[in-house]
């Protein structure tokens, strides 16, 4: 992999330092399980100053408030998927970053790697959608915070300037209450690029009606996305066995029609209705009694 | 009483330590003074006539010594195993996308890569054949040698098909593809050549599974003597057959740049270059019939195939010849008509890879036999329990069955035994009716015999040989060129020659392969090393006894009478001699113990023209069984168990055979379910040229629980009495797989084209759910 000049940086101010002293084009490196692959493909960072900033102490880790996860945007997948606060206030990610590559992978991958590669198919993204996170960024020191499904602009591209760096992911927490359930489909159990990935949230009340519903599908749009109308069919309803037929159906229509008719569209849609319905049909099997 | 041998204990690998603790040299690891490091530049053509490679400005980037195209070389242009006609270097056509145009050396590898950047050519196109049928089609000759670009065709003939099929009961007539298979040795080629500072002479080192048809080939190439061509294969990370040919175009280029330049050089291929310039297992098509009368007997049998040779003819033909004749299974079946042929195009070739295309045709057979037999209301191990071959019988390709135990049926019986087979049937057929059900379970079984060695193909050249010498020491020492490319084959031939001594496996020693040091022999292929290799070190081992025992005749005069060798002690008469003073006695009179052994394989009766007789020697029974889970949601199959049966011949070192049949397992996973190099039938292009995105199955996705059997039975035939396992490992994998598969969704042989991947099993998920949804609306009508 060719560079023009390498840089570790121990703060997010060091960061910041070291992109002004660049002069030129930067390249944020993290755990590297993108970039690397990027780097020995194409001469892409040969003009770039690489600053690895998974040294970033501040940046590791998950912290709580009253009502947020702050997960550091250089944890790594696997420190996420066992990590308790996120199994407790947001298990779904847990799953989802568990889900990520492999051992090896996960052990170096992070999360803010994970989104700012922009992958259709990075396997976090659909679980963030659903939870409704949010990303604190930060350029030359000033923070802002965006929701994580704003920076994308298509596959492999964000809106982020080279000098943004995304600090922490915001994660509202979620009642204990709440069901979820994650699934990929891939190709092998581990080392499998997502063929697909659905996200869901369900809260009910005691009377068994929905209070909160979220579902998405991820791998199969050219952004994470969600779908206040598909969160409509359910929300103030006691859904029955045709509810979940019919928002199944819902959803993975929405295959041709953001995604477009492709070769893979064949596939897609009807394992997005099958995986949809089978999801829902977990999350409401006693209602369904 | 026979004291116990050496042969059947789990003798530790002579090389385990130096692999577990890295020590082991592998060709990439190799680092020399001076040495160069190359660069290969590919074609970005897969068809054309090459007018002219510019390598101006790349001769002058920093640090660049040398670059050669294919005028440089001094001698024949071509080489092959056995049919001449493969570039090293491309000169006046190119007709895949993995030849080789131009080779850069420089002083460091990042050198010789910028620089190979800037080679480029000039190309008149040529239209591109990506497949048997446009080739066959096209007047357009890949090859002029072969006008229709038919590189092979081999048949069988026994009694008559055509008829037989129309007297049948009940047939199945099915159409099977399956596609291109890569080795995915975990080392990518590296070879390194050493010119000699003394003479015309070079020593090559690096991954290398045939030195010797290397040997030939750069003899020939660059004109030097064989003599002053040294081979000496390193430690070899995995081959599967994949270390032949690519390698041997790769120690041409580098010797030739060694031999010009004066300095070593190497060459180490990245993933994609390994992917891109490699051979492959041949895709091919079947159309198949099968017929049986109503009481299951299976009485004709009509497999026609064609197989995608690639841009060489390399192995095609042979590999023909078992696709053909062991394609037709071990049944018991009167009437067969097979045959094979092979047709250049201008995809990557194809070549030996294990199972030397048998696996594809044990898949489609085998798929088949299950449709059969589904058809007569049999179960698959009905079917087999009625037609498999037993000792005396013929098989299918004409030969009488009765010189070894014809143990087909006792492998089929304990795999089918291990995995719960006839229960889980009946049980999985019955669940999976259950509308339901979104995970439908299965079981499948296929069984196979394997030609051991290279077999009629060869008739007359199949030989092997060996050097020993026993030293003063009485240590025994092996040169042998059947190379360890990580099967054990050099701690069996340790064991094997211990044996055929009489001795302690302690006192023989083993030589790393080097051709100025062993005797030359064919190589380690077509399932041949143990048997052959073995022939010739039994063979050596009674010159060795001849030579001692001629000292003790001088030493205790000519009426010593029978002598015997057993227990590390030697034994005549009266005397009980330690292995060492015989060794002195011998070395006291100036003898000289050191011998040549040699094995080839008897002449066999076989019929070429009509496609009938004896062709092989002798054979490996095999019986895979499967259990699946596929998920009618996604198309997802989980192997949830294999077993696989082998009947090896005698089994020299039980660990090594269950690890051969772990491995087998494995591989024929990967072939059915996920392997795919996304092969272009337009462009002729491979698009998945690493691992990111060509698929094995990991060590998460082979099933804990898989589970070797060992049958073994002495063959009369073999010197130590084993055969071979390398190939049969992988031959029935697939097929059971795929046959457990077909045998979930309730439809046998439903899904005939490979992989098995998501989209082909949800295809037919999608069948049975419109179906079911017909059935619940009819039930739902008949109640209203
Ligand atoms: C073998 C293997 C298997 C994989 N399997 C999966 C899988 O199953 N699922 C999956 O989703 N992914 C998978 N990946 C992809 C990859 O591991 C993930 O996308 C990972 O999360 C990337 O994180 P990283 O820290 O390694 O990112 P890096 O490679 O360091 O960076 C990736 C991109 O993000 C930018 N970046 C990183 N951090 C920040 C930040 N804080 N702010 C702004 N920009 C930043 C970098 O500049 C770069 O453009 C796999 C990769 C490999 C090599």
């Amino acid at each position: 992999m060719k560079i023009r000049n390498f840089i570790q940086v121990k703060t997010v101010e060091a960061f910041h330092e070291a992109v002004k002293a660049a002069n030129g084009s930067i390249a944020i490196l993290a755990g590297g399980t993108d970039v690397l692959v990027n780097g020995r493909e194409d001469d892409v960072y040969k003009d770039c100053t690489v600053i690895d900033i998974f040294p970033i102490e501040e940046l590791h880790g998950v912290r709580e408030t009253e009502n947020m996860l702050l997960i550091g945007a250089c944890t790594t997948h696997e420190a996420i998927s066992h990590d308790p606060l996120v199994k407790q206030y947001a298990p779904i990610l847990a799953e989802a970053s568990g889900a990520v590559g492999s051992l090896q992978t996960r052990n170096r991958a992070t999360i803010g790697g994970n989104l700012a590669n922009a992958s259709p198919a990075a396997d976090t993204m659909s679980a963030l959608a659903v939870l409704h996170a949010e990303l604190v960024i930060e350029r030359d020191g000033e923070a802002r915070v965006e929701p994580m499904t704003a920076i994308f602009t298509k596959p492999y591209k964000t809106n982020l300037a080279p000098n943004d760096l995304i600090t922490t992911i915001r994660v509202p927490k979620l009642s204990p209450n709440v069901r979820y359930d994650y699934i990929k489909v891939g190709r092998r159990k581990v080392l499998s690029i997502s063929r697909m990935t659905v996200a869901t949230l369900l809260e009910m009340d005691d009377e068994g009606v929905v209070t909160r519903f979220d579902m998405t599908v991820g791998a199969t749009f050219p952004r994470p996305m969600l779908f206040p109308d598909i969160s409509a069919m359910l929300v103030g309803k006691r859904p029955t066995e045709q509810d979940i037929l019919d928002v199944a159906k819902a959803l993975s229509d929405k295959i041709p029609e953001i995604a477009g008719i492709r070769k893979s569209t064949v596939y897609k849609q009807p394992v997005c209705r099958n995986i949809s319905e089978r999801s829902l049909r977990k999350l409401c099997a006693d209602i369904l009694k | 009483m026979k004291s116990p041998s050496t042969l059947g204990k789990n003798i530790e690998r002579i090389d385990a330590r130096a692999k577990a603790e890295g020590t082991a040299i592998y060709g990439a690891d190799i680092r020399l003074t001076n040495m160069l490091f190359c660069k290969n530049v590919y074609s970005e053509r897969a068809h054309a006539k090459l007018l002219a490679v510019h390598i101006e400005e790349a001769e002058k980037m920093p640090g660049v010594v040398k670059v050669v195209t294919g005028k440089d070389i001094p001698g024949a242009k071509m080489f092959g195993e056995l049919f001449i006609d493969q570039y090293a270097i491309a000169y006046d056509r190119v007709r895949y996308f993995g030849d080789v145009i131009a080779v850069v050396a420089a002083e460091t590898q990042e050198q010789a890569n910028e620089a190979a950047k800037l080679i480029y050519a000039d190309y008149e196109d040529l239209p591109v054949l990506a497949s048997p049928k446009m080739a066959m089609e096209s007047d357009v000759a890949i090859n002029p040698d072969y006008p229709d670009n038919i590189c092979g065709e081999v048949h069988v003939n026994k009694g008559d098909s055509e008829a037989a099929l129309k007297e049948a009961d009940v047939t199945v007539k099915a159409k099977y593809i399956t596609h291109f298979v890569e080795h995915a040795y975990i080392e990518p080629e590296s070879i390194t050549a050493v010119p000699s500072p003394m003479r015309d002479e070079v020593t090559v080192y690096g991954s290398m599974q045939a030195p010797y048809n290397a040997r030939i080939s750069i003899h020939r190439m660059l004109n030097i003597p064989m003599s002053q061509i040294i081979l000496r294969p390193s430690s070899v990370g995995g081959s599967f057959g994949g270390k032949i040919e690519t390698a041997e175009a790769n120690a041409i280029r580098v010797c030739l740049i060694a031999l010009l330049t004066k300095r070593p050089a190497q060459v180490t291929l990245t993933r994609e270059e390994s992917i891109r310039e490699s051979y492959k297992r041949h895709p091919i098509e079947f159309d198949i019939e099968i017929g049986a009368k109503k009481d299951g007997t299976m009485t004709a049998l009509r497999m026609i195939s064609f197989l995608d040779a690639g841009a060489y003819t390399n192995m095609s033909p042979p590999v023909a010849f078992k696709t053909a004749i062991l394609g037709v299974g071990p049944y018991n079946v009167d009437n067969v008509h097979s045959s094979s042929t092979a047709v250049l195009t201008n995809n990557n070739h194809t070549g030996s890879m294990r199972g030397f295309g048998t696996p594809q045709a044990i898949y489609a057979l085998e798929n088949t036999v299950d449709t059969l037999a589904a058809k007569l209301g049999m179960t698959p191990t009905e079917f087999r329990r009625k037609n498999l071959l037993k000792n005396g019988d013929v098989s299918a390709c004409g030969h009488l069955m009765d010189f070894h135990e014809v143990s087909i049926r006792d492998c089929m019986e304990k795999a089918a035994e291990a995995i719960d087979f006839d229960r889980k049937f009946k049980q999985y057929k019955e669940e999976n009716k259950d509308p339901r059900r979104r995970i439908l379970r299965g079981v499948g079984i296929s069984t196979s015999m394997r030609g051991a060695s290279v077999g009629a193909d060869g008739n007359g050249f199949d030989v092997a040989r060996v050097l020993i010498e026993i030293l003063k020491d009485a240590s025994i020492h092996v040169n042998i060129g059947l190379v360890e490319i990580g099967q054990g084959l050099r701690t069996v031939q340790m064991m094997m020659a211990a044996e055929g001594m009489g001795v302690n496996p302690e006192r023989v020693t083993m030589g790393e392969t080097d051709t100025s040091r062993s005797p030359a022999t064919g190589a380690c292929i077509a399932s041949r090393g143990t048997m052959l290799g073995g022939g010739a070190i039994a063979d050596a081992c009674r010159g060795l006894k001849t030579i001692l025992n001629q000292g003790l005749s001088m030493k205790y005069g000519d009426d010593i009478g029978e002598v015997t060798y057993e227990d590390d002690r030697v034994r005549f008469g009266e005397h009980d001699l330690s292995f060492d003073e015989v060794v002195s006695i011998a070395y006291g009179y100036n003898l000289t113990p050191a011998a040549v052994g040699t094995y080839s394989v008897p002449v066999i009766d076989w019929d070429e023209e009509k496609g009938f007789g004896e062709p092989f020697y002798s054979y490996t029974y095999s019986c895979h069984a499967a259990e699946v889970e596929v998920d009618l949601d996604t198309g997802y199959v989980t192997v949830v168990k294999m077993i696989g049966c082998h009947d090896p011949g005698r089994i020299i070192n039980p660990q090594f055979a269950k690890g051969q049949i772990y491995g087998g397992l494995a591989m024929g996973q990967g072939m059915a379910l996920i392997e795919d190099l996304g092969h272009s039938d337009r462009t002729a292009a491979l698009s998945n040229l690493n691992f990111n995105n060509y698929l094995l199955p990991t060590a998460m996705d082979v099933p804990d629980t898989n589970m070797p059997i060992l049958n073994g039975h002495t063959d009369p035939r073999s010197a130590f009495g084993g055969r071979s396992l390398g190939e049969p490992a992988t031959e029935p994998a697939a097929a059971a797989i795929t046959c457990a598969v077909n045998m979930a969704l309730g439809k046998p042989g439903a899904i005939n084209e490979l992989p098995f991947d998501l989209e082909r099993v949800m295809e037919i998920a999608q069948e049975i759910d419109k179906q079911r949804d017909i059935d619940a609306a009819s039930v739902a009508a008949g109640k209203a």
